[in-house]
């Protein structure tokens, strides 16, 4: 059964909470500012924009206390030509030892600064074409909502969050950006926009069930850690790929998913970027480590089908409860199986005695 | 859109548990609604059993649920689109509603007291966080099947009054009860002029019934306070009696003046015609407000034959124009006159129905009454002191309507640590201020004082005070009873004589009949209990207010006066039960290593001499 409420309790138990997204919006938006008013950096920035699960929504709670992280990409002007990877991140340094000392880390693509409340991973990029410029300095490209807080975006540059209807503009296309990749010292392709479009569009297709669909999914794989890979955004894009259009729920779209797996790729595949087809998002992971996942998702689209096809709600209640863990909410207590749709016992005497008293 | 309040768990669980529910499809997850403070589930609510030509299978509603649940309300609400317009017994009428929500606002009477739906749902509610939602939502689904196969009521549960849109801010009283509706029914006169007091702001309580030419048939009669008001010149008032309850099908308040045109009609009744008859009488130059009474007959259970007539006030604007309001014909040169801000009324416009209610005796005091014999007695208290001022108030709250008040002394700061009265009556009469108060602590109290002794009142005022059958003696005072002994009535009395032991430990409750009491044999009857008393405050050294004049004061709390007053008033109820011969019963409080167990009647002997 797709057990729906249960679904919608299951989906907000893993989502980050209020809080949370506040704290990545200060995050963002303190960086952003500081970015923008500090004299020696300021020439470089054309602007920021968020990107990543959170802007995707399809981000989940962090496990073990761990903090919520965001992407921040970052826009300069440098010409890829004339500043080498090295070179554009070191221009970085000043900014970050006066702003986040003690808390900045150079990492393989980004720069990671850890903070009380939020991991920021600040992404920069060499200077986007003119044409391209315009665009990323949209309030479609800028705001800090994620997908799933609006009800309304096109990747246009005349977007805005306020005005829902929006002028009959295209949606624009995207472009690579270049990003540094230190330990081979050159610039990389990637596209955070076409990868943030193809999730709205894909939700679209799906009744708004895709992203929870995927935050699901990468649920049970947090509670299913071996293997290791793939996680994260490669495993966001391998469902995106195997994930049915028009799906009615949650509990089909998750269902329908792996069993395409199952089907459709009994062997690793290649996984075309979004808007870098060159790039394979699985090209990191093992042969082994796609057996030993595929395995694991056959048991998964077994369960998950045996879930869905279940009559009796309660035994459906407790499948989905053995897919997704404690996290998916358990069914009501005085209920016991095969009691479906008299849920009312009548012939039990209630236990307390209500009324009969006056004051 | 983001939630800035989530739902408790508590919440959570009562909104999963509606997915075993058949009948419900949730269509909208539960929504924070900031400015009614409620949380809000849309749903729609769906039988097979419910029959479709009276009601859609398939209807929207609002579930509107507090933020405490489990507990707190939970109310039900037909959507504006795809619910449904009627309004059936046991729901509130079923207008558009606010227009700022989605739901119209006939909420729907789930709870217990309607029992049809227990043959389905126990009626029994549950207050665990899975049950509770459930029990509405079922018992929702149950209504529906019920509205439609009209078996929403059952006969012998009591008779629910269609629910009148209120739009009227004034509120209005009257006094109907079973007499009076066979007065109404012996009656030709169904229409006529209603004169009202207004008795606090914006309540209008009607005081007479006249007839169309202006002549009086029936004065209601209301006590002292209500008495004391005047008929307000201010307000013109109407009053046309209907042959049964105004309501459009299922159980619908007429709410605009067509649809009550309408079920006038339906009844052979010319709404308009008497009104307009009526009109031509009034004189409506300085008035304030006009209302009209509507009356029909009502009954206390459903399969009850009609025992009472209900009058539901309409507030009509002044200088309404019916004709133009309805035929739009050309207003009266002398109306146009009077006639600066005319509303001109359509027949689509809501009616203002104004808050009634039937403040009968009978009606007001079924919470509690003393018997009737009791009620219909006359009683002249004397003395109103600490224990007077208590035994009088539970009276006149129990029911007691004619009573007088006799007592010389003035109100003092010291006599209101456990006198019933206040700091402002200070200095004044005791019997005049207890007399006021009691008066504006029933509607229908007549209770008169006498200033003064009794001994002065007893020369005086002789053929007021011969008027009273039940003659009370409250002052514990020697003195009085030999008056009382010493006085002739010109008929037989009941005497009573109540007080108190030291400290309010004991209650003297003396009971004769006769044409003097029998002081004689109430001192031989009491005094072993005197002798008894004195061995309790021998060696006493009595209280004193202030300094000066050696002035003994009786010392008891109020608690104690106010055991032994509600103790006394529980013999007074069977009075009229006992035999004539005189009586002396004793109370006494029950004490056992400090702990009260209550009280105990320790004597109860009849004179036999």
């Amino acid at each position: 059964m797709e057990v729906k409420p249960y679904f919608t309790d299951f989906l907000s138990n893993i989502r980050l909470t209020k809080n949370q997204t506040d704290d990545l919006k200060t995050g963002h938006k303190t960086l952003r500012k500081r970015l923008l008013e500090d004299e020696s950096i300021s020439p470089f920035i054309i602007t920021t924009f968020l990107q990543g699960s959170y802007r995707r929504a399809t981000a989940v709670k962090p496990k073990n206390n761990n903090k919520s992280d965001v992407d921040v990409i970052v826009v300069t002007n440098l010409d890829s030509e004339e500043y080498t990877p090295q070179q554009a991140l070191d221009l970085f340094i000043p900014f970050l030892d006066e702003h986040y000392s003690g808390k900045w880390k150079m990492q393989g693509r980004s720069i990671g600064i850890e903070l009380s409340y939020v991991e920021l991973d600040l992404v920069i990029t060499s200077a986007p074409s003119e044409a391209q410029k315009e665009l990323l300095e949209s309030e479609s490209v800028c705001i800090s909502e994620s997908l799933e807080e609006l009800s309304h975006w096109k990747l246009t540059k005349s977007w805005s969050f306020s005005n829902e209807s929006s002028k009959e503009e295209p949606a624009w296309k995207s472009e690579p950006l270049l990003i540094p990749d230190r330990e081979a010292n050159k610039w990389e392709e990637t596209d955070p926009l076409a990868q943030i479009k193809w999730t709205w569009d894909k939700n679209a297709a799906c009744n708004s069930h895709y992203v929870n669909v995927v935050k699901a999914l990468k649920w049970w794989k947090k509670l299913n850690p071996d293997p290791k890979y793939p996680k994260g955004y490669p495993l966001e894009h391998f469902i995106g790929n195997c994930c049915p259009d028009n799906i009615s729920s949650v509990a089909k779209g998750v269902t329908l998913t792996l069993e395409n797996i199952v089907s459709d790729h009994p062997s690793k595949p290649e996984l075309k970027d979004h808007g870098v087809p060159e790039h394979d998002v699985f090209k990191r992971i093992t042969d082994e480590e796609y057996e030993e996942f595929y395995n694991l998702v056959s048991n998964a689209a077994s369960l998950a089908r045996e879930a869905l096809d279940c009559e009796d709600k309660v035994d459906s209640i407790n499948l989905w409860r053995e897919l997704f863990g404690s996290k998916f909410p358990e069914p009501p207590s005085n209920v016991t199986t095969s009691q479906n749709s008299s849920f009312t016992k009548r012939e039990e005497p209630s236990s307390s005695v209500s009324g009969g008293r006056f004051g | 859109m983001t939630n800035h309040v989530v739902p408790s768990e508590s919440l959570l669980r009562g909104r999963r548990a509606t997915e075993f529910i058949e009948g419900i499809t949730l269509l909208n997850d539960l929504e924070w609604n900031e400015s009614i403070e409620k949380w809000i589930l849309h749903c729609s609510l769906f039988s097979d059993k419910i029959k479709a030509d009276i009601l859609p299978k398939e209807t929207e509603w609002y579930i509107l649920i507090d933020n405490e649940y489990p507990k707190g309300s939970i109310s039900f609400y037909p959507a504006k689109v795809n619910g449904f317009t009627q309004t059936f017994p046991h729901q509130m009428y079923n207008g558009e509603g606010n227009k700022a929500y989605p739901w119209r606002s006939g909420m729907l009477c789930l709870d217990t007291n309607v029992r049809t739906l227990g043959r389905f749902i126990t009626n029994n509610e549950p207050f665990e966080e899975d049950k509770r939602l459930n029990w509405y939502v079922e018992r929702a689904i149950y209504w529906l099947i019920a509205a439609s196969l009209n078996n929403l009521t059952i006969d012998d549960e009591p008779f629910e009054l269609v629910d009148f849109p209120e739009y009227s801010g004034l509120k209005l009283g009257f006094l109907e009860n079973y007499q009076s509706f066979r007065y109404w029914n012996s009656t030709d006169i169904k229409f006529g002029i209603v004169e009202f007091s207004l008795i606090l702001p914006g309540t209008f309580l009607v005081r007479h019934f006249k007839k169309p030419n202006g002549q009086c048939f029936r004065e209601i009669n209301w006590g002292q306070y209500a008495s004391q008001f005047k008929c307000d010149n201010r307000v013109i008032g109407s009053w046309i009696l209907l042959k049964e309850v105004p309501f459009l099908e299922p159980w619908q308040a007429p709410s605009t003046w067509e649809e009550l045109e309408a079920v006038c009609d339906k009844q052979g009744i010319d709404l308009l015609k008497k009104i307009n008859l009526l009109k031509n009488k009034q004189n409506y130059r300085n008035k304030l407000a006009h209302i009209l009474l509507v009356g029909f007959p009502i009954r206390n259970k459903l399969s009850d034959e009609d025992s009472e007539i209900f009058w539901k006030g309409i507030e009509i604007p002044i200088l309404f124009d019916f004709k133009a309001g309805f035929k739009r014909t050309h207003l009266k040169e002398k109306e146009v006159i009077t006639n600066k801000s005319t509303h001109h009324i359509n027949k689509y416009r809501k009616i203002n129905w104004m808050h009634s209610f039937n403040w009968s005796k009978e009606s007001i005091m079924s919470r509690g009454m003393l018997p009737k014999s009791l009620c219909n007695s006359k009683v002249l208290q004397i003395g109103a002191g600490s224990l007077g001022a208590s035994v009088g108030e539970l009276l006149i709250r129990g029911g007691v309507e004619k009573l007088g008040i006799t007592d010389f002394d003035l109100l003092e700061m010291g006599n209101i640590t456990r006198h019933t009265l206040l700091i402002n009556d200070i200095d004044k009469y005791k019997a005049q201020s207890l007399a006021d108060k009691l008066n504006r602590s029933s509607l229908h109290s007549k209770v008169t004082s006498f200033n003064g002794t009794l001994q002065y009142n007893l020369n005086h005022n002789s053929k007021e005070l011969e008027k009273y059958n039940i003659i009370l003696d409250c002052t514990g005072e020697d003195e009085v009873l030999g008056y009382l002994e010493n006085y002739t009535w010109p008929h037989p009395k009941r005497f009573v004589s109540v007080s108190l032991g030291f400290g309010g430990k004991r209650l003297f409750f003396f009971n004769s009949m006769g044409l003097n009491f029998p002081n004689e044999i109430f001192k031989e009857m009491i005094r072993p209990w005197l002798i008894k008393e004195q061995d309790h405050y021998q060696g006493y050294t009595f209280p004193r207010e202030g300094l000066g004049c050696w002035h003994p004061l009786f010392p008891a709390r109020t608690d104690d006066i106010w055991i032994m007053a509600a103790t006394a008033v529980k013999k007074l109820e069977r009075i009229h039960q006992e035999q004539d011969v005189p009586i002396l019963s004793v109370y006494e409080q029950q004490v056992t290593n400090g702990a009260f167990e209550g009280l105990k009647l320790v004597e109860e002997v009849k004179f036999n001499g």
